[in-house]
C-alpha cells in the first residue's frame, strides 16, 4: 500500500514540476493519435457511410469484417505492422520501422475499424426520410453524404473520439514498431510500462494518470454526447 | 406535363398502386384521393422519382430538380428553420444573402417568419410541416408533390398555405389526400381505385 501511496504523491510532484519526460511522452502520444484518427476519420466516414447507403453483393461480410477488425488486439496489429515495415517486409526500403510515422500507421489500422463500423451503424439507423428529402430538394452525392454526417453527428463524433481513446491508450503497437526509443518513439502507455519495469513507479503512475485523465475525458464526452442524442 | 397509363406498383406479390389513366397538364392542381392504402403517397414517390420500381407507361415532362416531394410526415434537418429552408438553394448556388430573402418571405407567407432562427426541435407538429412547405416551394418547382399538407394543421395555417401556393402559379401541384382537401388548393380531383389488395 505504501508503495502505491509514494508512487502517487511523487507522480503528482512529477506533474506539478512539468517533468519534461512525461510532458515529451505525453505529447508524442496525442500527436501520433490524433494523425492516426485523422486519417481513419478521412477514410473510415466516407467508407462507413457508403456501406450503409449503397447495397453490393459482399456488403454483409464487408461490414462484419471491419466489426471483428474493432477487437483486434494491438499486440496482433503491432505484429503485422512490424512485418510490413520490417528490413525483409513489403515496406521495409521505406524504413519506417522505430519511427512514430509506424505508429501512426499502425495506429490507422487500429482506429479504421472503430470509425468505419461505429459510423456506418449511425447511418444506417438514420431515418430513411432523410436521404429522400436531401434527394427530393436537389443535393447531389457530395451533399448528401454531409448531410448524413451531419444528422448522424452524434454517432460519428462517437466513433472518432473512441478511436481516440483506443489509440491513445495502446501499448501493443507503440512497443512493437516504435521500440519505445527515448525522445523518438516513447508515448505515455510504453513509458508507463518501462519506468514501471525499472522501479520508476512514480513516474509510471504519473504517466498513468495522464492516460486515465486522456482516457477519462474522452469517455466524459461520449457520456454528454450520449445524453444529448436522448433529448433531441 | 404528366401522362399515366396502366401503372402498377407491386411489392410482395400485392399491388399498392394502380392508376389506369391519368393525364395531368401543366399548372393544374389536382387532389389524389382515396382512402388508406390506396396508394396516394405511392404515386407521388413514383412521380418524384423515389420509387423507380414500378411497370406500366409514365411520362413527367419535369427534370429530377424540378420536381419536389414534401413526405406526409417531413424530415427537417438538424439545425434551424432557416437552414431548412435554405437547403435547396445551396445546393443550387444561391448566394447567401439572397438565400436569407428568399427563406424570410416564404416563411412570412406561410405565417412562420417569426420562426426563422429557431431550432426545428422547438417546433410545433403544424410550425413543422409550413416550415417543410416552406422548404419545398423556394424552389418553385414544376411539379410540385404534397403529401397530406394540410394535416395537423389549424384554420389559420391551412389559409397561409393557400395563399402560398397561389405564389407557384406555374408549378403543376399534386396533393395527396383521404378526402376532398379545402377548397381552392386544387382545381381537379383524382379517385384512386380501391383495389383488391389480395395477391396478384
Amino acid at each position: 500500500m505504501d508503495l502505491i501511496w509514494e508512487g502517487c504523491q511523487d507522480a503528482i510532484r512529477l506533474l506539478l514540476r512539468f517533468d519534461p519526460l512525461v510532458l515529451d511522452a505525453a505529447a508524442r502520444s496525442v500527436w501520433i493519435s490524433l494523425l492516426a484518427v485523422g486519417l481513419s476519420t478521412l477514410v473510415g466516414l466516407p467508407l462507413g457511410t457508403l456501406l450503409a447507403r449503397i447495397s453490393f453483393p459482399a456488403r454483409a461480410i464487408v461490414v462484419l469484417a471491419f466489426r471483428a477488425g474493432m477487437a483486434f488486439p494491438t499486440v496482433f496489429v503491432g505484429v503485422v505492422c512490424y512485418a510490413v515495415f520490417s528490413r525483409r517486409g513489403p515496406l521495409g526500403p521505406l524504413e519506417l520501422l522505430y519511427t512514430p510515422w509506424a505508429i501512426v500507421c499502425g495506429e490507422f489500422l487500429l482506429a479504421l475499424p472503430l470509425v468505419v463500423s461505429i459510423s456506418h451503424g449511425a447511418v444506417k439507423a438514420l431515418d430513411p426520410r432523410v436521404g429522400e428529402t436531401a434527394w427530393t430538394l436537389g443535393a447531389g452525392p457530395f451533399r448528401r453524404w454531409r448531410t448524413y454526417i451531419s444528422e448522424a453527428y452524434v454517432g460519428v463524433t462517437l466513433a472518432v473520439l473512441t478511436a481516440f481513446s483506443r489509440c491513445v491508450t495502446e501499448l501493443g503497437i507503440a512497443m512493437m514498431v516504435g521500440g519505445n526509443i527515448k525522445d523518438r518513439t516513447r508515448t505515455l502507455a510504453t513509458a508507463t510500462a518501462l519506468e514501471t519495469g525499472k522501479g520508476e513507479f512514480g513516474r509510471g503512475i504519473a504517466m498513468g494518470l495522464i492516460l486515465l485523465m486522456l482516457a477519462m475525458g474522452v469517455t466524459l464526452v461520449i457520456v454528454y454526447l450520449s445524453r444529448e442524442e436522448r433529448h433531441d | 406535363m404528366i401522362d399515366i397509363n396502366g401503372l402498377r406498383v407491386i411489392r410482395n406479390g400485392r399491388t399498392i398502386c394502380s392508376v389506369s389513366e391519368l393525364e395531368i397538364a401543366p399548372g393544374e392542381r389536382v387532389a389524389i384521393l382515396g382512402p388508406n392504402g390506396s396508394g396516394k403517397t405511392t404515386l407521388l414517390r413514383v412521380l418524384s422519382g423515389l420509387e423507380a420500381n414500378f411497370a406500366g407507361r409514365l411520362s413527367v415532362n419535369a427534370l429530377r430538380k424540378d420536381r419536389v416531394y414534401v413526405h406526409q410526415s417531413p424530415y427537417l434537418f438538424r439545425g434551424t428553420v432557416l437552414f431548412n429552408v435554405t437547403y435547396g438553394l445551396r445546393q443550387r448556388g444561391t448566394n447567401r444573402a439572397e438565400r436569407e430573402r428568399m427563406a424570410l418571405q416564404w416563411l412570412q407567407r406561410l405565417g412562420v417568419g417569426n420562426l426563422s432562427r429557431r431550432r426545428i426541435t422547438h417546433l410545433s407538429g403544424g410550425e413543422r410541416r409550413r416550415v417543410a412547405l416552406a422548404q419545398a416551394m423556394i424552389l418553385r418547382p414544376r411539379l410540385l408533390l404534397l403529401d397530406e399538407p394540410l394535416a395537423e394543421m389549424d384554420e389559420q395555417g391551412a389559409a397561409a398555405v393557400l395563399a402560398a401556393l397561389d405564389e407557384l402559379n406555374e408549378s403543376t401541384i399534386l396533393v395527396a389526400s383521404p378526402t376532398a382537401v379545402l377548397q381552392g388548393l386544387t382545381t381537379r380531383d383524382y379517385q384512386l381505385a380501391t383495389f383488391a389488395s389480395g395477391p396478384n
